[in-house]
């Protein structure tokens, strides 16, 4: 498999402050990457880059082994799906959905039928977009990015603007769609749950920089730092002495995922803590400080004896009550970094 | 200066505001270069004048001292003040009654008193000598009691009553904006603070709507110094008419050239003066969030003095004007079959107009492009130039052109051709601006989402751009269209020997002293500027609502 889409050491400045500094990404053909990153880290600037909309400072962007970062927007072959869809509001979703394809009027017929039955749109051809829904307004978008069968598909926030209710299910089918399609997405999103089910690979950013790329999996469970464990899921920091495949905390020794030397901080997940009545004998002992109850789990503040406040997650059926001393273990090995 | 409500009303769009779009526009090199040009050439005759004025030199400055050129500047500066205060003084009452007071009817008070800015000066002027004037309707009507003779309504008096009617409703618009806003908590607290209603007003209130009245005010000024129908038929002898007289009668055109550049600096300074006072008023809006319902006023035993308030300014500048003109259109015209000479009149005014619409809106297109898109300094100051004619008189745009034709296009000189630039330096705004709302309407997303999708710049524009600001494009023309219908002294001036509209019509009636024969034209004119003014309104409207 060959890079469908590589961007090296893209730069971007307005007016003087550098909205994306020095960054680089790639993706396999057919893949599904996501920039994830809170509102202003360059992430949407990035996205806008690849599709020519804006030209980077330095740096360069290639599709298919081609250097496009000279190529104007509509010869790059990079499909968009903007966050609030750009349906032209003057024609009607077939003419919006032909608008980029070539070929005759039999052709052209043909693949948007096509497109309509691969989006669940049929007989939606004469609506205008403003007769429809949220989702079928996305839908039809995603149509009109993927008519012209571009190489790179472009996704801007695309279920921001949905209803919280409908957004899992939209967010599956297409997923679904796309993978029929087998098309290259880059995806852009803050919302973290969204990336880490959608996504073959992550490409955390903040302030402009490319922070962390890896699977969702290697995201959540190894961020190389503090604040990609942050925005990535909620996490507990403890200070460790670390000596090779263990380290020394206040919870003792634990193992570690992989070996350490030296001081390093031990990244402990909510649930990755456990907690047992205050007769237990393993662990330490803490006090609960606030309780979360979510219906399918809940959240524990707690309060170790040194003062460290940490946050567990843990299963609903087993209670605790305010001010009730618990024992608090580390039973697997944990990820650290310096 | 234009005769209907100039789009300033909305102080941001008399220089344009620039939405921050990252959004770059294709082949930006090639917009520039068109509007440069464009910008250029609304320029040129002005500058022309301009030098041609400095370059008078020593008999230059002679004649601006003499007493006659004097007396010129403080007619001028007499009736503008005098104007500004008066407009004040009815504006700012007018507004608080119809705002804040349970006077009966209040909102039909509101639009009625903001319809003498419909009927342009000239003709109001024209029915207010026909009613007040020597041999007039009035004394008709006196004689039987013996009263012989009025009052002279000729010179600064009948120019005063004209523009000051005509120019209230300016003041009244910002003052009622400012009025709304205002937190209601404020005053509140000043009442419990132990302040009487009346200190209250004057202590909380008033501050507070200083910006309003002062941005108002000078709105009032600038179009007493750039009016020419009113002050002409009244035979006050203030800069408009100087130059027009200077033009025509004694052909020293290097004078009336003098004359125009000290209205250019005199407009220019009140112009600053406007565009400091309209940048305060921003920071005076108080409680932009959730209002409370602002509290009325009882007016009490007040309320009869209060309705006499409001229906006088009405009565003199809508209901006598439009009155006499039925009157005059159903006692004489009706009988008499329409003049041929009218519908000619009619023919060409709607032809030259046509004309000066598609110029100008054609013309109007990369300005507005700029102005919606660029946001680049140079690009600003490029579309803030363009808007010449919005803040120039019309006597001096004409003027201008005479010069600059005589010298440049000799060929040219009292044809259709410099006609209708003259019309197209004046109306350029009209259009610049409607080009402006329409585009910062289309998201730019979409001319993005067609690019990607393979289309070239120019295919984005003919498929996705044009068809979207259609619409407000056209209304832009209709509004060009409306307002050289009814422009006078720029079509005075440059107008080709013989050539009539129905504005010059009526100028030329009245040295005819046949007044019957204005009320046909006159109440169309009426029904245009009306039309006009609605679709200003429903422009600024729609932009505001798009932000």
């Amino acid at each position: 498999m060959f890079y469908a889409l590589e961007c090296t050491h893209l730069t971007k400045q307005f007016d003087g402050t550098a909205a994306v500094k020095d960054a680089s990404l790639r993706i396999h053909n057919g893949g599904f990457l996501t920039l994830l990153g809170p509102s202003g880290c360059g992430k949407t600037t990035t996205l806008r880059l690849i599709a020519g909309f804006e030209t980077p400072d330095s740096g360069k962007i290639s599709v298919h082994q081609t250097d496009i970062t000279d190529l104007p927007i509509e010869k790059r072959r990079v499909g968009m799906v903007f966050q609030e869809y750009a349906l032209f509001p003057h024609i009607n979703v077939g003419e919006n959905i032909a608008f980029g394809l070539q070929g005759n009027k039999h052709q052209k017929a043909d693949q948007i039928a096509h497109l309509l039955r691969l989006l669940g749109l049929d007989g939606l051809t004469d609506r205008m977009p403003h007769q429809l829904s949220g989702g079928q307004q996305q839908r039809v978008a995603l149509a009109r990015a993927l008519a012209p069968q571009p190489r790179v598909l472009l996704l801007d926030e695309p279920f921001s603007n949905l209803d919280a209710t409908l957004r899992a299910q939209v967010r599956r089918d297409v997923k679904n769609i796309l993978k029929e399609t087998g098309i290259t997405c880059v995806f852009v999103t803050h919302d973290q749950e969204e990336a880490l089910s959608l996504s073959d690979q992550i490409a955390v950013m903040f302030d402009g920089r490319v922070f962390q790329i890896g699977t969702p999996h290697e995201i959540y469970a190894q961020p190389i730092n503090r604040d990609v464990a942050d925005f990535v899921g909620e996490a507990n920091f403890i200070p460790a002495e670390a000596h090779g495949d263990t380290a020394t905390s206040i919870f003792g020794q634990t193992k570690l995922q992989r070996t350490a030397h030296g001081q390093v901080e031990l990244v402990i997940r909510p649930e990755m803590l456990h907690i047992q009545g205050g007769t237990s004998d393993t662990g330490i002992s803490a006090s609960v400080q606030w309780i979360d109850y979510y219906g399918h789990d809940q959240r524990l503040g707690i309060l170790l004896e040194n003062g460290t406040p940490l946050v567990a997650r843990i299963n609903a059926h087993t209670f605790y009550e305010i001010d009730q001393v618990v024992r608090v273990s580390l039973p697997h090995a944990v990820h650290a970094f310096s | 200066m234009q005769d209907t409500i100039r789009s300033s009303i909305k102080q941001t769009s008399l220089f344009g505001s620039f939405p921050n779009s990252t959004w770059k526009m294709p082949r930006f090199s090639f917009l520039y270069g068109i509007s440069i040009l464009i910008v250029l050439l609304a320029l040129l005759p002005v500058a022309f004048l301009i030098m041609r004025a400095l370059g008078a030199g020593e008999a230059g400055i002679e004649y601006l001292f003499r007493e006659r050129t004097i007396n010129i500047i403080f007619n001028s500066i007499k009736l503008m003040v005098a104007v500004s205060l008066s407009a004040a003084l009815i504006g700012v009452p007018f507004a608080w009654l119809t705002t804040r007071t349970n006077l009966p009817y209040r909102k039909v008070w509101l639009v009625l008193g903001l319809l003498p800015m419909v009927v342009p000066s000239y003709l109001s002027t024209v029915t207010f000598i026909a009613v007040l004037g020597p041999k007039g309707i009035l004394q008709g009507w006196l004689a039987p009691f013996g009263i012989t003779e009025l009052p002279e309504i000729y010179g600064f008096f009948g120019a005063w009553l004209a523009i000051t009617l005509f120019t209230y409703p300016y003041v009244v618009l910002p003052v009622r904006a400012a009025l709304l806003n205002l937190d209601p908590a404020l005053e509140e607290a000043a009442h419990s603070l132990g302040l009487s209603r009346w200190r209250v007003f004057m202590r909380v209130t008033l501050p507070q709507l200083r910006p309003a009245i002062a941005g108002g005010t000078l709105l009032a000024a600038l179009y007493s110094l750039s009016d020419f129908g009113a002050v002409a038929m009244m035979r006050y002898n203030v800069f408009t008419r100087a130059i027009y007289l200077q033009y025509t009668s004694s052909f020293n055109r290097e004078r009336a050239a003098i004359l125009a550049l000290v209205l250019i600096a005199l407009t220019l300074t009140l112009l600053l003066l406007e565009r400091y006072y309209s940048r305060n008023t921003k920071n005076y809006r108080v409680g932009v969030g959730a209002q409370r319902q602002i509290k009325q006023i009882n007016l009490n035993r007040w309320r009869i003095p209060a309705l006499l308030f409001v229906a006088t300014p009405i009565i003199l500048g809508v209901i006598i004007p439009v009155g006499v003109m039925l009157w005059w259109l159903t006692g004489r015209v009706m009988v008499e079959s329409v003049p041929v000479s009218m519908t000619n009149i009619a023919t060409n005014a709607v032809y030259v107009s046509f004309i000066a619409a598609l110029v100008v809106a054609v013309a109007a297109m990369p300005l507005g492009m700029l102005s919606a898109r660029a946001k680049s300094r140079f690009s600003r100051t490029l579309v803030s130039m363009s808007y010449i004619g919005n803040v120039l008189p019309g006597i001096v745009i004409g003027l201008a052109l005479v010069f600059f034709g005589i010298r440049y296009l000799p060929g040219l000189y009292q044809t259709m051709p410099i006609l209708i630039m003259g019309y197209g330096i004046r109306y350029l705004p009209f259009s610049v601006g409607a080009t402006r709302s329409a585009l910062t309407q289309v998201n730019p997303c979409y001319e993005e989402a067609a690019r990607s999708l393979g289309m070239k710049p120019h295919q984005v524009a003919w498929r996705i751009t044009f068809p979207l600001v259609r619409t407000g494009v056209i209304s832009g023309g209709v509004l060009v269209f409306l307002s050289v219908m009814k422009e006078l002294p720029t079509t005075l001036i440059l107008a080709p020997l013989g050539f009539r509209t129905l504005a010059t019509r009526i100028w030329s009636v009245h040295t005819e002293a046949q007044f019957v024969l204005i009320g046909l034209p006159g109440l169309v004119l009426v029904t245009i500027s009306a039309v006009s003014l609605w679709l200003i309104i429903g422009r600024e409207r729609q932009s505001t609502n798009a932000i």
